[in-house]
C-alpha cells in the first residue's frame, strides 16, 4: 500500500535564501507572463542541456526538472502519477522526468500549474537514459511540437581526477570527439531556433555570457570550499541548494552573478561569526542524489534533533569542476565540454565515485545518505560502486529507496528515524 | 550435424567455441560481428548465456534496474567464467550493457576482478548526419581496438550477409500458411546470434529446404522485450497457437540485409540502420499493426520486462493502436524474467479469447 506522510518545510537562516526565492518567484511570474500571456516562443529542455544558447537568444526556457519540482511543490505529483497509471503506463516508469508529460497528457487546465504549458518551439534532451527519448518524443507529439535530441556518446578516456583537470584541460578530460559532436549538434539547434523564432545567436553576447558564468561559478566554488573547511558548517544543504540552483537556472545573468557574490560573502560572514547550522554539530553528513523536493524539512529534522548536519550535496560543489571553463578562444567547444558529461560524472564510475570520495575527504564527512529512486535506472546508476568506494575510504553509506519528486511510500518521521538508526548502528550517534 | 543438434550444442554452452581459440564476446544487438570475424576471432554473443541462478557477486555492484542479461554477464565475469575471452564489446545502444562497461572497467582498475578487456561500441542513434558520422568513426575505432584485418573484412561482411539472408528466409517461412513452431524459430534466431560457424549456416540451409511446419490455428505476434529464452513462446504455443513473429530490439535486422558494399563504413551503416530501425518500429504503433496484419496475426501479445524501462513508455500507445485495429491484445508489462503464475494464467485466458474471436 502506498503511503505518504508529511513533507515538511526546511528552516531558512540566510538573507540570501530569501532574496533568491523572491527573485525566482518574480522570474516565474515573468516566465508565465511571457510563455502563457504573451505567447512568446519558448523551449522545454532537460537540465543537462546547453541553456546558454537559449539565454543568449533570449528564448524563455522551461527546464523539465524545475517544472517537475514545481509540480511536486504544488502537491500534484501523486495526481499525475495516477494520470499516467490510468493511461496504461506500466508501474516501472520513472517519475522525475515524466511529471511534465503527465501534466500535458492530463490536459486539465483547472489542475495544471499555469493551466498547463502551451506548444513550445522545441523540446531538447540528451539521451542519457533509455526513457528520455520516449518521454520527450511523446511529450513533443502531445504538444504538437518537435523533439531535438542530443546524443550522449560513450566516454572512453577515464580520468579519475577529472574534477581537478576539467577547468583547463577539458579537451582531454571530456574527449575531443565527444565535444565536437555536441558542437555540431548545438550548431544545428541554433539554426533551428533562429529559423523558428527569428531571434539571432549573437556570438559576442555568448562570449560575454560564458565569461560571466565563469565569474558566477567561481563565487559558488569559493563558497563551497569555505563551507567544506568550516567548523561548524555555516549553511545547510537546504540553503545551499536554492542559492546555487536558482542562480544556476539564470547562469551568467547580472542577477545570478551578483547573487553568487552576495552568497559567497554571506557564507564568509557566517564563518567569521562562528554561526553553525542548527544548534550543535555532532556529525557531518553527505547527501548523494537529487534534492528531496517533496520533503525539504527532512534535512533540518536530522540537524535539529541529532546535530547530524548535511554539509554536502552535489549542487554547490559541482559548480567549480563542471561549470568553470577556460575558453581557449573556443567558447562553443568550452560550452560543449560543460554539457557533454554533466550527467555522466554524477552517475558513472570512475567519475562519480572518485569525486564523491574526494569531496567526502575535503569536507571531513562522517557518513553519507544516498537517494536511490526505485524505478529510475539513471538515478540509481553508480550508487553501489560509490558506496563501496566510500566504504574503502571509511565512510559508511545508507541507501534510501525513495523518489525525489514522488512522496509515494514516504514518511517524514519514519525516514528521519531510519537515518538516525543507521547513524546509531554505525556508532556515530 | 542436424540443426536441432547444433541448436542444442550452441544454446547449452555458448562459450564452447571460445575455449578453443581466440574469441571476443559482445553484449548488445547491434555490435558489428563483421569486425570480430575480420579480426580472426570467434564472436560470442553473451546474451545467449543462461541466466545464472546465483547472482550474489553481481549484486554487490549492480543496482536492481540492470537487465537480467547484464547481471548474468557480470556474475559470470566476476566468477572468472569469461576469462577465455580476449575482449568483450558492449554496445552503447543498450543502456544496461553500456553502464556495465563502465562498472567493469572500474572494478578492474581497483583489482576487484580480472577477465577480458572491456570495449565500448559507441553507436549513435539519432536520425542525423552527425550521428551517422560519429558511428562510422566509432566503428573505425573498434576495428582498430580489436585488430580487424582490412583484408579479411570483405569475407566477414559476406558471412554476416549470408547469415542474415538465411534468417530472412526463416522470417518469410514463419509468415507463410504453414509455419514452424515459434519456439523453434526463436531458438534458431538465438543460436544464430551465438554461433557464427559455417556449419551452422549449412545446418540451417538444409533445414530450411525441408522445414518442419504446421498450419497454425491461431497466429500470434509477440511484441516488446527480447525474450532471454523460449519460455514465453512455449507458454503461448499450445493447441496449434503459433508465434509467427517477434518485434523487439533484436529481431528487426532480418529484413535489413546489407548492401554488397564493403569496408568499415558499410558495416557502420548496417549497425546504425539496425538500431534506428528497431527503435523506430517499437515507437510506431501503426507500423506494429501493419506488421501484425502482414503476418496475418490473430492476436498480439505485448510482453515487457520490468527492467526495460524505456520500452515501458510505448506500452499504452501499442495497446491503443492494436485495440483500435480490433486485434485481440494481451498486455503483460513490468514482467519478471521468469513467467509468473499470473502471466501463465493470462496467456491461457488469452488463447481462449483467440478461439472465440
Amino acid at each position: 500500500m502506498s503511503t505518504s506522510t508529511g513533507g515538511q518545510r526546511s528552516r531558512k537562516d540566510l538573507e540570501c535564501t530569501a532574496a533568491a526565492t523572491a527573485y525566482q518567484r518574480d522570474f516565474v511570474a515573468d516566465l508565465k507572463r511571457r510563455v502563457i500571456d504573451a505567447g512568446e516562443p519558448f523551449a522545454i529542455a532537460q537540465a543537462d542541456t546547453p541553456h546558454e544558447i537559449f539565454h543568449v537568444m533570449d528564448i524563455p526556457l522551461v527546464t523539465n526538472q524545475w517544472w517537475s519540482a514545481y509540480i511536486s511543490a504544488k502537491q500534484l505529483s501523486k495526481h499525475y502519477d495516477q494520470v499516467l497509471g490510468n493511461l496504461g503506463y506500466p508501474a516501472n516508469r520513472c517519475r522525475y522526468c515524466s511529471l511534465g508529460l503527465a501534466c500535458t497528457l492530463d490536459n486539465n487546465p483547472r489542475i495544471a500549474p499555469w493551466g498547463g504549458l502551451p506548444k513550445p518551439t522545441v523540446l531538447v534532451a540528451r539521451l542519457t537514459c533509455e526513457c528520455i527519448e520516449h518521454v520527450f518524443g511523446q511529450w513533443a507529439t502531445a504538444l504538437g511540437s518537435e523533439f531535438f535530441p542530443l546524443e550522449a556518446p560513450g566516454w572512453q578516456h577515464k580520468d579519475p581526477q577529472w574534477y581537478r583537470n576539467s577547468n583547463e584541460r577539458w579537451e582531454q578530460v571530456f574527449e575531443q570527439r565527444r565535444i565536437d559532436l555536441l558542437v555540431a549538434e548545438m550548431q544545428e539547434l541554433i539554426s533551428l531556433l533562429e529559423d523558428r523564432t527569428g531571434r539571432k545567436f549573437d556570438e559576442a553576447k555568448f562570449l560575454q555570457l560564458m565569461l560571466d558564468i565563469n565569474e558566477q561559478e567561481g563565487y559558488i566554488a569559493e563558497a563551497a570550499q569555505m563551507i567544506g573547511a568550516a567548523r561548524p558548517c555555516p549553511v545547510s544543504i537546504a540553503e545551499q541548494m536554492p542559492n546555487t540552483m536558482i542562480p544556476q537556472w539564470h547562469r551568467g545573468s547580472p542577477w545570478a552573478v551578483a547573487h553568487a557574490r552576495r552568497f559567497r560573502d554571506e557564507v564568509k560572514r557566517r564563518i567569521a561569526d562562528g554561526v553553525g547550522v542548527g544548534g550543535r554539530e555532532r556529525l557531518r553528513l553527505m547527501w548523494i542524489g537529487a534534492g528531496l523536493w517533496h520533503d525539504p524539512g527532512f534535512y533540518s529534522a536530522l540537524e535539529d534533533r541529532y546535530g547530524a548536519v548535511f554539509v554536502w550535496s552535489m549542487y554547490m560543489p559541482f559548480a567549480g569542476p563542471q561549470y568553470i571553463r577556460e575558453l581557449h578562444d573556443r567558447p562553443l567547444h568550452a560550452l560543449a565540454s560543460r554539457i557533454c558529461s554533466m550527467n555522466e560524472v554524477l552517475h558513472l564510475p570512475p567519475w562519480m565515485n572518485e569525486w564523491m570520495v574526494s569531496e567526502a575527504d575535503r569536507c571531513d564527512i562522517d557518513a553519507a545518505v544516498m537517494l536511490v529512486p526505485p524505478d529510475n535506472r539513471l538515478s540509481q546508476s553508480g550508487t553501489k560502486i560509490t558506496e563501496h568506494a566510500l566504504a574503502r575510504a571509511g565512510i559508511p553509506t545508507l541507501a534510501l529507496p525513495a523518489d525525489m519528486v514522488s512522496a509515494k511510500d514516504w514518511s517524514h518521521e519514519r525516514m528521519v528515524e531510519h537515518v538516525a538508526g543507521f547513524l546509531r548502528q554505525e556508532g556515530l550517534l | 550435424m542436424s540443426l536441432p543438434a547444433v541448436l542444442d550444442r550452441v544454446l547449452r554452452d555458448p562459450l564452447h567455441a571460445a575455449r578453443s581459440g581466440r574469441a571476443i564476446g559482445y553484449l548488445g544487438w547491434d555490435v558489428p560481428v563483421e569486425l570480430i570475424l575480420a579480426a580472426g576471432a570467434v564472436p560470442v554473443q553473451l546474451s545467449a548465456l543462461a541466466s545464472a541462478g546465483d547472482t550474489a557477486l553481481a549484486d554487490r555492484y549492480l543496482e536492481n534496474s540492470f537487465s537480467a542479461q547484464s547481471r548474468t554477464v557480470a556474475q559470470r565475469w566476476l566468477s572468472g567464467d569469461l576469462d577465455a575471452l580476449e575482449a568483450v564489446i558492449f554496445s552503447r545502444s543498450d543502456d544496461s550493457a553500456q553502464r556495465l562497461y563502465y562498472y567493469l572497467c572500474e572494478l578492474q582498475r581497483f583489482g576487484e576482478c580480472k577477465g577480458p578487456r572491456p570495449l565500448l561500441f559507441d553507436l549513435a542513434r539519432i536520425g542525423r548526419a552527425t550521428s551517422v558520422a560519429h558511428t562510422v568513426e566509432s566503428t573505425r575505432s573498434l576495428a582498430a581496438a580489436i585488430g580487424a584485418d582490412a583484408a579479411r573484412l570483405n569475407a566477414a561482411v559476406q558471412r554476416v550477409s549470408a547469415r542474415l539472408s538465411l534468417l530472412d528466409g526463416l522470417a518469410k517461412l514463419r509468415g507463410s500458411d504453414s509455419a514452424p513452431p515459434g519456439r523453434l524459430a526463436y531458438r534458431i534466431a538465438r543460436a544464430a546470434r551465438a554461433d557464427w560457424s559455417e556449419e551452422f549456416d549449412r545446418s540451417l540451409r538444409a533445414w530450411l529446404a525441408t522445414p518442419m511446419t504446421t498450419e497454425p490455428r491461431k497466429r500470434v505476434l509477440l511484441v516488446g522485450s527480447v525474450p532471454p529464452d523460449d519460455q514465453p513462446h512455449a507458454a503461448i504455443e499450445t493447441n496449434d497457437v503459433i508465434v509467427v513473429g517477434e518485434i523487439n530490439e533484436a529481431g528487426v535486422g532480418h529484413s535489413g540485409v546489407p548492401s554488397k558494399s564493403v569496408g568499415i563504413e558499410a558495416v557502420a551503416h548496417r549497425c546504425y540502420q539496425q538500431t534506428t530501425a528497431a527503435s523506430t518500429l517499437l515507437q510506431s504503433p501503426t507500423e506494429i499493426v501493419k506488421r501484425a496484419r502482414a503476418l496475418r496475426a490473430d492476436g498480439v501479445i505485448v510482453w515487457m520486462l520490468a527492467t526495460d524501462t524505456g520500452l515501458a513508455w510505448e506500452a499504452p500507445r501499442i495497446e491503443l493502436a492494436c485495440r483500435a485495429a480490433q486485434l485481440p491484445t494481451l498486455m503483460l508489462t513490468s514482467q519478471p524474467q521468469c513467467l509468473s503464475t499470473d502471466a501463465l494464467a493470462q496467456l491461457a485466458q488469452f488463447r481462449t479469447t483467440l478461439e472465440v474471436a
